[in-house]
């Protein structure tokens, strides 16, 4: 008796989320298109013809191997560089740390990881503070701050899509209130730009690698 | 927009709510009773659950199935509505099917070295079965070891009674009132039984293994009684025992041994409304605000046939937000926009999308953006916002809280810009599956009909909306309902079975309303036509909401004439004059109450007071009850009308940006007494979503 109506609960329960349809302009992104499928946006398709810096980003902790071209659409006055996949999900990155993302679902809202930046630009240890701001399930704004260590873990062959780097490798371990994580930074060792990441964004999306391309 | 979104769906998920609730778990670690509140086996601990959280729990044993949803409404009070099948307990007609509302109180929390104290009623508003009180303390030891003790009376009183001590405090505590004697008197407060009679004292253990693995025992002071008498029920043992496991995601599936005769299961999916599957919907990414080019001054000089190629691509723009402009001015330094939100379920992410697209698209020199939010073609607020400001939070931590601070919102009446030639008429159809529940009828409780639905509406004129609704039902067995009203007043709702034999594609509405603004913070709305599945008419009402207050007051007058059971076009006799005066108050802490006084639809003059807890995502669990001049005895069944509703964000389920929200009511029985005409896009809902506390609570999506 029990397992008939648990049944029938939970048929009816799915019924409630039989989609409907209409000429309203809902703009859903499923699940399955969150990364492949869906149409390139006319915007994504004059980014790529103009030849746009690339990177490819991928989610590791999600169990579909997810993987998705970002194209960078420009820089805003304050530095923040916006890159978007064809599906318009955007990631907002400030010299080279992820400070924002969108239509991921669990984003990042916004971040301040400029202690870190300065110290892994000159790859250099030290001990920093972080700020994370994310979209909460109850629409307030979340702020989480980390207490970090970053740390040199020296030079690193880095294989990427253009052949073999040198890199240097840095690690970045922060504690927050009932959470901690930990990123890398593979640094060129001339420029002191960013060749590859792992970057922790919230507790929801947890990390994302990100790669020159 | 589709033509009825909260209403149409109204019906489309019924009791099985419950379940859609639990599409996301969420972690909990008190221990649950059978009967779906804090508790050990049957008797329950002074515990509480996390503050919000809904506990959907169905549990077990010997004939009996309970399902219970539990909802803690403050982190010291919750309630509950029960749904219970007991098997054969009316033989020779069958079965009993009961419902009962429980209520409990936590009187102290629980301290280093005192114990949490809660009271509690169980069923004080049913046929009285579970009839019982209790006074009960819990204290934790560690981690792993809970121990309670309790004093019941009523049910809970069954074995190990003494006398009352409240009996010192009066006489009227010695004896317990005897509840119910026929249907007609089921669904009072039964006052004259709460705390009177014998007590007894019940406890028990609750034991954690690890996280996973949790124990518990008791003594146990309900013998089964009517059980034992009418199921054959075997009661041997005062001590039941239960072990629970505990999923990840926070489900839970306990066994548990009854009295020393039976073994049961049970499942609780406890659900809260602050954490969403996918917190943040998955609303495509908005546009970066970016360095302007000198190229957008110039696009608004060159024009082509009168609009300029500038405002082409600022329209557009917005439309790939989701959003459609209705009026347009930009004077030297101001553009003042007027704008509907077909798409986000918060007011607040249509706003930040507008501003960006207007960051982004109008010309350098504009400084100042005002943002009209429109509903139903009113003006509603004018948000005023600076473009520095935008510009500069787009990447601010504090980016929400900030933006807010440095908004302006004020009541819009007056402001109309220019009407865009292009956003009239507005045309939108939708077809979508429906799903229509009849629940508790004792000949089969569950019953639904699952079918197809149309919607369409034009506006051919700004706040002038014509539109209609059909359905076809395709499946289900609605049309099976027999049990024919005995209701002795007019049968203003008690019809329904008639209504869902009768009827086969239907016409669910089809009217025409207009929404306009007569002066300041006051809004209106005619509507004629069908308005409802049973009634035809005229409504006419007043709202008066200034934007930044708490307290909105409204009037509506109904002409309304009952329509045929066919559901088509044709009318009965029965009419009636039907009309309340409303006043809705927000506490500010996320509870709205809201009291509705005037004439019913079965010409019955009383007042309905509702209290509902909101969470800023939308999601919404309240309860009403309506007394009227209707006598208790000429009500019938249930007495009065009452019960409890959810309203569930389909962005909330999906994670997808949306406006749809499944609304469900559930009352315990629909009788004729206390009720209102269902007429749609009442304003209070409409306008509400646009005012500047709405705006407020939900801000934090302004960026996002």
């Amino acid at each position: 008796m029990i397992y008939t109506a648990i049944k029938r609960f939970a048929v009816l329960g799915s019924l409630c989320l039989v989609a409907a349809c209409s000429n309203a302009p809902a703009g859903p992104i499923g699940l399955k298109s969150l990364f492949f499928g869906g149409e390139q946006s006319q915007k994504f398709a004059a980014l790529s013809a103009q030849g746009a810096p690339a990177l490819a980003v991928a989610l590791p902790g999600s169990r579909k191997n997810t993987n998705a071209r970002f194209l960078r659409q420009g820089t805003s006055r304050d530095g923040v560089e916006s890159w978007v996949t064809g599906n318009d999900i955007s990631l907002d990155i400030r010299r080279g740390m992820i400070v924002g993302s969108r239509g991921f679902g669990g984003d990042l809202m916004a971040a301040d990881a400029s202690e870190t930046a300065r110290l892994i630009a000159e790859k250099r240890g030290g001990i920093v503070t972080r700020y994370h701001t994310e979209f909460g399930g109850d629409d307030v704004p979340k702020a989480r701050a980390f207490k970090c260590r970053v740390t040199n873990k020296g030079p690193w062959t880095s294989k990427t899509p253009k052949g073999e780097i040198a890199t240097v490798l840095m690690q970045e371990d922060c504690r927050g209130e009932n959470l901690s994580f930990r990123n890398f930074f593979w640094v060129s060792p001339n420029s002191g730009t960013i060749v590859q990441s792992r970057q922790w964004l919230t507790p929801t999306l947890e990390y994302l690698t990100t790669q020159q391309l | 927009m589709t033509v009825d979104r909260t209403q149409s769906l109204a019906t489309l998920c019924g009791a099985t709510l419950l379940v859609c609730v639990a599409t996301s778990a969420t972690p909990q670690d008190t221990h649950i009773s059978t009967y779906g509140t804090p508790g050990l086996i049957d008797m329950p601990t002074a515990e509480q659950l996390e503050d919000g959280l809904l506990l959907p729990t169905v549990s077990y044993a010997g004939g009996m199935l309970k399902q219970t949803l539990t909802f803690q409404v403050t982190p010291r009070i919750s309630g509950s509505f029960r749904y219970t099948t007991l098997k054969d307990f009316d033989l020779p007609v069958g079965n009993r099917y009961d419902r009962s509302f429980d209520f409990s109180y936590q009187i102290l929390k629980e301290g280093k070295r005192r114990p949490a104290l809660a009271v509690g009623l169980r069923d004080f508003g049913g046929t009285g079965i579970y009839s019982s009180e209790y006074l009960v303390a819990t204290k934790n030891f560690g981690d792993r070891l809970g121990v309670t003790a309790g004093m019941g009376w009523g049910r809970l009183a069954g074995v190990g009674g003494f006398n009352n001590p409240l009996s010192v405090l009066s006489d009227h505590f010695d004896e317990r009132g005897s509840g119910p004697t026929n249907i007609n008197e089921v669904g009072r407060l039964e006052t004259d039984q709460w705390f009177r009679g014998d007590a007894a004292i019940f406890g028990g253990l609750t034991y954690k293994l690890n996280d996973r693995v949790t124990f518990a025992a008791e003594y146990s002071t309900d013998t089964y009684a009517a059980e034992v008498e009418r199921m054959g029920f075997d009661n041997k043992s005062q001590f039941n025992f239960a072990a629970t496991y505990n999923f990840r995601n926070g489900n839970s599936i306990g066994a548990y041994s009854l009295q020393g005769s039976e073994y049961g299961l049970m499942l609780t999916l406890p659900t809260h409304p602050n954490r969403p599957a996918r917190p943040g919907a998955q609303s495509k990414a908005p546009p970066p605000i970016l360095p302007q080019s000198g190229a957008v001054a110039a696009q608004w000089q060159t024009s082509d046939g009168g609009v300029s190629t500038g405002q082409r691509q600022f329209l557009a723009s917005l439309e790939s937000q989701g959003l459609k402009a209705e009026g347009l001015d930009i004077n030297a330094s101001t553009a003042t926009l007027q704008v509907r939100n077909d798409t986000y379920g918060a007011d607040a992410q249509a706003l930040g999308r507008a501003a960006r697209v207007m960051a982004n698209t109008l010309p350098a020199q504009i400084k100042t953006f005002k943002v009209v939010l429109s509903k139903q073609g009113m003006p509603v607020t004018v948000t005023t916002l600076r473009r520095s400001d935008i510009e500069a939070l787009d990447h601010d931590i504090d980016g929400s809280w900030k933006s807010f601070a440095r908004a302006d919102i004020s009541d819009a009446r007056g402001l109309v810009p220019e009407r865009i030639k292009s956003s009239y008429p507005i045309l939108s159809y939708s077809l979508s599956p429906y799903l229509q529940t009849s629940l508790f009828d004792p000949d089969n409780p569950f019953r639904a009909d699952l079918g197809i639905q149309a919607s369409a509406s034009i506006q051919p004129l700004r706040g002038f909306v014509l539109s209609g609704t059909v359905r076809q039902p395709l499946a289900g067995n609605l049309d099976t309902i027999t049990r024919e009203s005995n209701s002795i007043l007019p049968h203003v709702r008690s019809d329904a079975g008639k209504y869902a034999v009768l009827a086969n594609t239907e016409l669910n509405h089809l009217t025409a309303e207009y929404f306009f603004r007569p002066a300041a913070n006051t809004y209106a709305r005619i509507t004629a036509g069908y308005l409802e599945s049973m009634y035809g008419g005229v409504s006419g009402e007043v709202l008066w909401y200034p934007t930044d207050s708490r307290l909105a007051l409204g009037a509506e007058l109904n002409y309304a004439r009952q329509r045929d059971f066919d559901q088509l076009l044709g009318f009965q006799d029965y009419d009636v004059v039907t009309g309340h005066a409303s006043a809705y108050y927000d506490f500010g802490n996320g509870f709205l109450a809201q009291l509705d006084a005037g004439r019913y639809l079965a010409s019955d003059w009383g007042a309905t007071v509702g209290l509902d807890r909101e969470f800023n995502n939308g999601f919404k669990v309240g309860a009403f009850f309506t007394l009227t001049d209707v006598p208790f005895d000429e009500f019938g069944e249930g007495s009065f009308d009452k019960g409890i509703r959810i309203t569930l964000p389909v962005d909330w389920i999906t994670g997808n940006p949306s406006q749809t929200n499944f609304g469900t009511t559930i009352r315990p029985v629909q009788r004729d007494g206390g009720a209102r005409l269902n007429v749609r896009n009442r304003l209070f809902e409409t306008v509400r979503g646009a005012q500047s506390g709405e705006l407020e609570d939900r801000w934090g999506v302004f960026w996002r």
